[in-house]
């Protein structure tokens, strides 16, 4: 019998749950007599999360005037949902850091995710939508399926390397070739299991999709437009070497104009530069 | 109207009242703009803001760059491949990517020299 998506999120116990760290802000700021302080605290616990935290919100995508130097201050400045959204960000990151795989360089992979994470957040600014942190989030997880899929793909990759190199298949078509479901669905399921919001579920799973986002369309068109744009200008990579097929209606439901185009890639660049020393450290250096 | 930042000059005035992100008021309605202040907005990373100039238009500047390889090209066409190139957005971003090559193009040459 073929594995499912669900068998190959289950087969891999090494991303079954998130950090603790994770779990612990989470749960503190889910009560609604935590403070500000407690909140600061439970982050704190772990110095890593602390130190790329305050690197993240003292970047140029955020451009505040002086140096944030305490989380309580990040709170301030950010807000609680958007530093828990940075929290899983960094946490998620972390947790990959080790991995490595054959298919994909992990670096060049994180680049790819971080560029649509900073371009995703950018176009959610340009159209004013609240919280443009879980958009940041939603590009960063995007494509986190393709990880499960090159852990738990075994000799299969072989056929979807030669689809995608030698007969130029786009990789979610070459993955359903072989797999018969896409990074797409994998990434989706990984998110279910996680216990992560439907926001972020539906945005990874409808990002070569949209039209299939029923309840969050704005996320997975943002999502969609942000990879396009990345993989435009092959800014890093998950192992796709080429440009995915594009929806236009997902930029005509935006309402965006084309104008916007020049100062999107002129920040994008800017963005994704500072950002990858910032959240990724050596791994960023390169290319 | 609404002029992208990167398209701001001093000597204009603003319509409207320039906020960030966070809602603060950057700069206010009516006031015209100097060097220092279209680099706040520069700074701030306000993506549009609204000025009253009425003459101002937008205008797009078309270097001149030096022309792709073949190579170049056909890599481009080729990473291309599965994008249906008939719809507006789609075209503008393959347009700027084959701009964007020409410009890498250009600062190789000048480091060249």
């Amino acid at each position: 019998m073929k594995a499912s998506a669900e068998d190959f999120v289950r087969g891999t116990p090494e991303i079954q749950s998130l950090p603790q760290t994770y779990d612990l802000v989470n749960k503190v700021i889910a009560k609604p007599s935590s403070s500000s302080e407690e909140i600061a605290k439970a982050v704190m616990h772990d110095s890593g999360l602390t130190t790329r935290l305050l690197r993240l919100v003292n970047s140029s995508m955020f451009a505040f005037p002086g140096q944030v130097d305490t989380i309580s201050r990040a709170i301030s400045l950010v807000g609680i949902e958007q530093l828990r959204d940075l929290t899983l960000a960094t946490c998620v990151i972390e947790m990959f850091e080790d991995i490595e795989v054959e298919f994909v360089d992990m670096q060049s992979y994180w680049r790819h995710c971080l560029a649509t994470a900073v371009c995703a957040r950018l176009l959610a600014t340009h159209c004013e939508e609240e919280n443009v942190e879980r958009y940041f989030v939603a590009g960063l997880l995007h494509d986190i399926g393709s990880i499960v899929i090159y852990l738990r793909g075994g000799r299969k990759l072989k056929r979807l390397a030669a689809l995608c190199n030698k007969d130029h298949e786009y990789l979610s078509e070459a993955e359903r070739s072989v797999f018969g479901f896409d990074h797409a669905d994998v990434g989706r399921e990984l998110l279910r299991q996680w216990g992560l919001p439907d926001f972020l579920v539906e945005a990874v799973s409808a990002h070569h999709v949209p039209s299939r986002a029923k309840r969050f369309p704005r996320v997975a068109n943002i999502v969609h437009i942000a990879e396009f744009l990345v993989e435009a200008r092959a800014m890093g990579s998950n192992g796709e070497h080429l440009v995915a097929p594009f929806c236009e209606d997902a930029w005509l439901e935006l309402g965006l104009s084309t104008d916007y185009l020049p100062l999107i890639y002129q920040d994008l660049e800017t963005q994704w530069h500072t950002t990858q020393l910032d959240l990724l450290g050596n791994a960023g250096e390169s290319g | 109207m609404r002029v992208l930042r990167t398209n701001l000059t001093p000597g204009m005035t603003l319509e409207r009242d320039a906020m960030d992100r966070t809602g603060r008021l950057l700069i206010g309605a009516e006031t015209e703009l100097t060097d220092r202040l279209v680099e706040v907005l520069e700074t701030a990373q306000i993506p549009v803001v609204y000025v009253t100039d009425k003459s101002f238009e937008e205008h797009d500047c078309v270097p001149d760059l030096p022309p792709l390889s073949r190579e170049q090209q056909r890599d481009i066409d080729g990473r291309f491949r599965h994008v249906d190139l008939h719809g507006d957005f789609a075209r503008e971003v393959f347009g700027e990517c084959i701009i964007h090559s020409r410009e890498r193009n250009a600062l190789a040459a000048e480091a060249k020299e």
